[in-house]
């Protein structure tokens, strides 16, 4: 853990520029199998290795499915200072079903940057907006995510690319 | 207090206070490598030991998302096909580790007729609970009742 003199603790301007910004659109149709594997994932069993999968095609997609459609990394990336990360946590808004064979557009905001102090030192928290679109703008879901870094200096990390 | 056995629960009769069935889950570090490669987060926290216990964690944890979609696939089997999942939120404020039991409590805080078609919205608490029993993710559900089933 390195100590308080080591890392400075104050979101630099280059953070705060970053909060506003989105990721650009990427796009996932999901399909019958994503849908059977997340299940399987929740549930704990373990996937056929072959078979019909199409028993899931028209079924509500648990929600919490569209976290595995990740947005597109920031292009630069965000200046990341720590080397580790934490799942902060998640409010979900779901605004229609999503099913396998839907279209969804994914696209990140960051919403705000700020630093805290706590059991692990200093640490960064990253508050994200993820919109979930159909191809027409409708949303399935809205996703409001809090990421938190902590830790070693990020050597370069792109932590964003693990999209929490 | 809701019964979870046998006797078809009658989930038009919810009540404010009223316990969901409480569920227990241990996710095995086999599940975590399943969910990672299905969510893409292959953060080494959630499968490397070393790593783990180098960001001062004692081994691998489970993932946050993991323990929200235990929560919604939770809240899904009470609803069976009565209604649908319209919001959810989850607060990972501690770490949970695989191999030890964890149980899901929910509780309705609230109910609410909406609109004219017989359709109610619940607000459900939900908590996590690790082995020890401490609540180490706190949640919602909002959930809309319908007469789909």
């Amino acid at each position: 853990m390195p100590s308080d003199e080591q890392i400075d603790p104050a979101v630099t301007p280059e953070m705060r520029a970053f909060v506003g910004r989105s990721t650009r659109p990427v796009t996932y149709e999901l399909r019958p199998r994503d849908v059977y594997e997340f299940e399987c994932a929740i549930s704990g069993d373990l996937p056929e290795v072959t078979g019909d999968v199409a028993l899931s095609a028209g079924i509500d997609a648990l929600g919490t499915i569209v976290r595995t459609l990740l947005s597109a990394p920031f292009d630069p990336p965000f200046p990341e200072p720590f080397h580790d990360i934490l799942d902060g946590g998640s409010d979900y808004e779901f605004h229609k079903p999503i099913s396998s064979g839907d279209s969804v557009t994914v696209v990140r905001t960051i919403k705000d940057v700020y630093m805290k102090r706590g059991r692990l030192g200093p640490m960064l928290f990253k508050v994200a907006e993820v919109t979930y679109s159909a191809p027409n703008g409708e949303l399935y879901a809205t996703q409001r995510s809090t990421s938190i870094s902590y830790g070693r200096p990020s050597e370069g990390l792109n932590v964003d690319s693990v999209g929490v | 207090m809701m019964d979870s056995g046998s006797e078809r629960f009658e989930i038009w009769g919810v009540r404010v206070g009223d316990d969901l069935p409480v569920v227990s889950r241990v996710v095995s570090t086999r599940q975590l490598v399943q969910y990672a490669a299905v969510s893409r987060d292959f953060t080494p926290i959630h499968y490397d030991q070393d790593y783990a216990k180098s960001a001062n964690l004692e081994g691998v944890v489970v993932h946050g998302a993991l323990k929200s979609s235990l929560f919604a696939h939770a809240v899904r089997q009470w609803l069976d096909n009565y209604g649908r999942l319209t919001a959810l939120s989850a607060s990972y404020r501690a770490v949970d580790y695989p191999g030890e039991t964890l149980t899901i409590h929910g509780k309705v805080a609230t109910r609410e007729e909406v609109g004219s078609e017989g359709k109610i919205r619940l607000e459900i608490e939900l908590e996590l609970r690790n082995a020890a029993g401490e609540v180490t993710t706190p949640g919602r559900a909002t959930v809309l009742l319908d007469r789909i089933g």
